[in-house]
């Protein structure tokens, strides 16, 4: 993704924006366990999970170069799923409707991958920095476990700028452009990239303790209040995922 | 009155089958005296301050006020010190420009109205208040160093230990920063390699040489020549 790490937080404008960041926040992991509820790759679960997709798509609205970057990850990611078609047991044994049996599976494994990454990837757009902290810091979770995603969050904005510098270095030093570039670096990461980011994680460390940074520290900054609006958005979003449990369960889909 | 910084015979080894990296360092800044250390690359300044700040173990005696360094002591010797790292990305913690200098404050239980005003306070004597909303990956170098040093000031530290502040600075931003900590009253050491820089603001500047305190000046002149024979 070469778009800015940090400008991607936030970017989206849909309506969903207006709600606190800890509704954002948990509404968008109750659609993702939705998505993955749903029976795949059956024709309603399909169905269920495009108007999941588009519906939650439509509240969001991220930008288009977020979901052009999102796709293609999500094709890197899993379309790589259907070169083991070949290696399934069935099909090995040329057993009569084994190969559809495998596409079957791992079209479930794909489209269950792919939509709960477009859906929770979605978090960075409807969340700024600060709005994430403020979500993860209203909900009941432990601060050593928010401290530890805020900071690497953090952290992860100057890791890929170094490693764009490396891979800019590579480059200008005489190394091919395109894929061959891209492979030098994948190389090099253990030479080079490894060993800095270590003395940099020993840097931060000293800087954290000479700074009185721990997890308690974390407690000083602003929790989100609650509003009706807020109630409404986390009760549908239950009552979505409940409801695909019971359809489920009772057969319907 | 009690000085706020001493050294008193200090040694650094960083391993023992080796000769130490700092011999015997002595001396001492009274409250609001502003030094600079000099040196060439690798001498041992940025070892020095880390060694104040109980980063970096060390033989005899260091004392930040009235407080020994030592293990013991080292949550109470670090609050009264504001301390800027060279490389400022490493000291930024936070994801935005306010959130981060207001953190000190914050985590001494100022409310965070009144956290924010001070904050904008002292990016406003820094020159990049119009940055406070500003996450911290978008900023320039120089800009992350400001803010680095915003967020050691604005606890108005006794002390401050000053890793090579103006690094990446532009004349403008060097010009601001020696005003404002020309009037910053606090007792000062600064390790720079910017001379005009030290002329500016420092009262005192010291120089480490292989190990040794080799030179406790004034006058800048005695160094200038001695890095042209160099």
């Amino acid at each position: 993704m070469k778009s800015h790490w940090s400008a991607i937080w936030g970017s989206s404008q849909g309506p969903l924006r207006r709600v606190a960041p800890p509704t954002r926040l948990v509404g968008c992991v109750l659609v993702f366990f939705s998505s993955l509820s749903l029976p795949l790759p059956t024709l309603p679960g399909l169905f269920l999970l495009a108007a999941l997709l588009l519906g939650w798509y439509g509240l969001s609205r991220p930008s288009w170069q977020w979901l052009k970057s999102v796709t293609q990850m999500n094709f890197l990611l899993f379309m790589p799923y259907y070169l083991f078609l070949p290696f399934f047991p069935g099909v090995i044994s040329g057993e009569p409707g084994a190969g559809f049996r495998a596409f079957l599976i791992t079209s479930s494994v794909v489209i269950h991958g792919m939509a709960g990454v477009w859906i929770l990837t979605s978090i960075a757009g409807l969340l700024t920095p600060v709005e994430l902290r403020q979500a993860l810091l209203s909900l009941p979770l432990p601060l050593a476990l928010t401290t530890i995603v805020l900071q690497i969050l953090h952290q992860a904005a100057e890791l890929i700028r170094e490693t764009q510098r490396m891979a800019s270095a590579i480059a200008l030093r005489g190394a091919a452009r395109g894929w061959a570039s891209s492979l030098r670096l994948l190389v090099s990461i253990p030479q080079l990239w490894l060993p800095r980011v270590l003395q940099r994680a020993e840097r931060t460390a000293a800087a954290m303790e000479i700074r009185g940074f721990n997890p308690e520290a974390l407690a000083c900054f602003e929790r989100a209040t609650l509003h009706s609006i807020d109630y409404l958005i986390l009760g549908l979003s239950t009552g979505i995922w409940v409801g695909i449990l019971i359809l489920r369960g009772t057969g319907w889909i | 009155m009690h000085a706020a910084l001493i050294y008193d015979k200090v040694s650094i080894h960083y391993h023992d089958e080796q000769a130490p990296l700092l011999r015997e360092i002595q001396f001492c800044l009274q409250p609001g005296e502003r030094a600079a250390l000099v040196g060439l690359n690798g001498s041992g300044k940025t070892t020095l301050l880390m060694a104040t700040v109980g980063l970096v173990p060390h033989d005899g005696t260091i004392y930040a006020g009235d407080i020994q360094v030592t293990a013991k002591t080292l949550s109470a010797v670090r609050e009264n010190i504001g301390f800027l790292f060279n490389v400022p990305e490493d000291q930024l913690l936070f994801p935005t420009v306010l959130d981060d200098v207001t953190f000190g404050l914050r985590q001494r239980g100022i409310p965070a109205a009144d956290a924010n005003a001070r904050g904008m306070e002292i990016l406003k004597k820094l020159k990049i208040e119009d940055l406070a909303a500003q996450p911290l990956p978008q900023l320039s170098h120089g800009q992350k160093q400001r803010t680095a040093l915003a967020g050691a000031l604005v606890v108005s530290p006794p002390l401050l230990l000053l890793d090579e502040p103006t690094a990446g600075l532009d004349p403008l931003g060097k010009r601001a920063l020696a005003g404002f900590l020309t009037d910053y009253p606090a007792a000062m050491l600064i390790t720079t390699h910017d001379l005009d820089f030290a002329d500016q603001v420092c009262n005192r500047v010291l120089v480490l040489h292989q190990g040794r305190l080799l030179s406790d000046t004034t006058d800048t002149r005695f160094i200038r020549q001695w890095w042209d024979t160099l």
